[in-house]
């Protein structure tokens, strides 16, 4: 149950991630075809590494849990 | 354990790219724009989530420790009271479980001594003998085993013992006190006590009589 719910955060820190890369262009603080600025540069950042670790961390949650079932059966 | 740690990572990492949103967001300190206030809902946001994994995370590892038997389970009642109090108590059970095993068996000596004649213990070699056999033998019940009061002591070459014990029984109480009655009276009436001689039995005998009466 609390492992789930773990789950489930890591999931949310993904979406987020994604929000964090997106939401410059989503609420249109950053223009398409100009420079970007700070803001945009740090969300950006901060949620394609928040995205990537939540990906990764999704598949390792999975396989770990995989890994413990084998385990258990074995 | 891999999916605890990468879930306390991946959290982690959480908390730290929500503060750092936050922070960067503080540190501008330009006037509120867009960009600024959903980089701070947003950086908030993944901090108390994150803070929230943490802490699923590392609930979740203890109890999987606790399953496994890594960690003690909780304080709780239980039967016979708490796991701590349990411990503790077996410790201090143990310790007094020794020393009434210890009164008892200096309780039945010295009523032992008391039912025989006072002079009886220092009687010569033979009498020393047959006192550290029945040292070595306690009385044996139906099945053959040693009877010993308090917890069972189990003893190096029990089979031996038992054995022995087997060999001494045909002589009687009788004929044994008859002698030691013999070999004492010469003793009263002198007075002073033969010197021991150097006969290794005789003093384990001694040793083991010594030992009875300093209880």
């Amino acid at each position: 149950m609390v492992s789930r719910a773990g789950t489930g955060v890591i999931a949310i820190l993904f979406l987020a991630g994604l929000w964090l890369v997106a939401a410059p262009f989503a609420l249109r603080f950053q223009p398409p075809h100009a420079g970007w600025g700070g803001a945009t540069k740090a969300d950006v950042t901060t949620g394609a590494l928040l995205a990537a670790a939540g990906f990764g961390g999704l598949f390792a949650v999975l396989a770990g849990q995989v890994r413990e079932m084998y385990s258990d059966t074995s | 354990m891999i999916r605890y740690l990468s879930g306390l990572l991946v959290c982690g990492l959480g908390l730290f790219g929500g503060g750092w949103l936050i922070v960067v967001v503080v540190l501008v300190r330009g006037t509120p724009t867009i960009a600024s206030l959903a980089s701070l809902g947003t950086g908030a946001g993944i901090a108390l989530v994150s803070a929230v994994g943490v802490a699923c995370w590392s609930v979740a590892w203890r109890q999987r420790m606790r399953r496994d038997g890594v960690l003690a389970a909780p304080p709780g009642p239980v039967a016979g009271g708490t796991h701590d109090a349990a411990a503790g108590r077996s410790h201090r059970a143990l310790r007094r479980d020794m020393r009434h095993a210890a009164r008892a068996t200096r309780r039945t000596s010295r009523r032992d001594g008391a039912a025989r004649p006072r002079g009886a213990r220092r009687d010569g070699d033979e009498s020393g003998a047959a006192r550290r056999d029945e040292l070595a033998c306690p009385p044996a019940d139906e099945d053959g085993q040693p009877v010993i009061p308090g917890p069972r002591i189990p003893l190096a070459a029990e089979t031996g013992s038992a054995a022995r014990c087997e060999a001494a029984e045909p002589e009687r109480p009788g004929a044994v006190l008859t002698e030691l009655r013999g070999l004492l009276e010469p003793l009263l009436t002198t007075g002073p006590m033969p010197a021991l001689d150097s006969d290794p039995d005789d003093a384990t005998a001694w040793e083991l009589l010594g030992e009875e009466e300093s209880w």
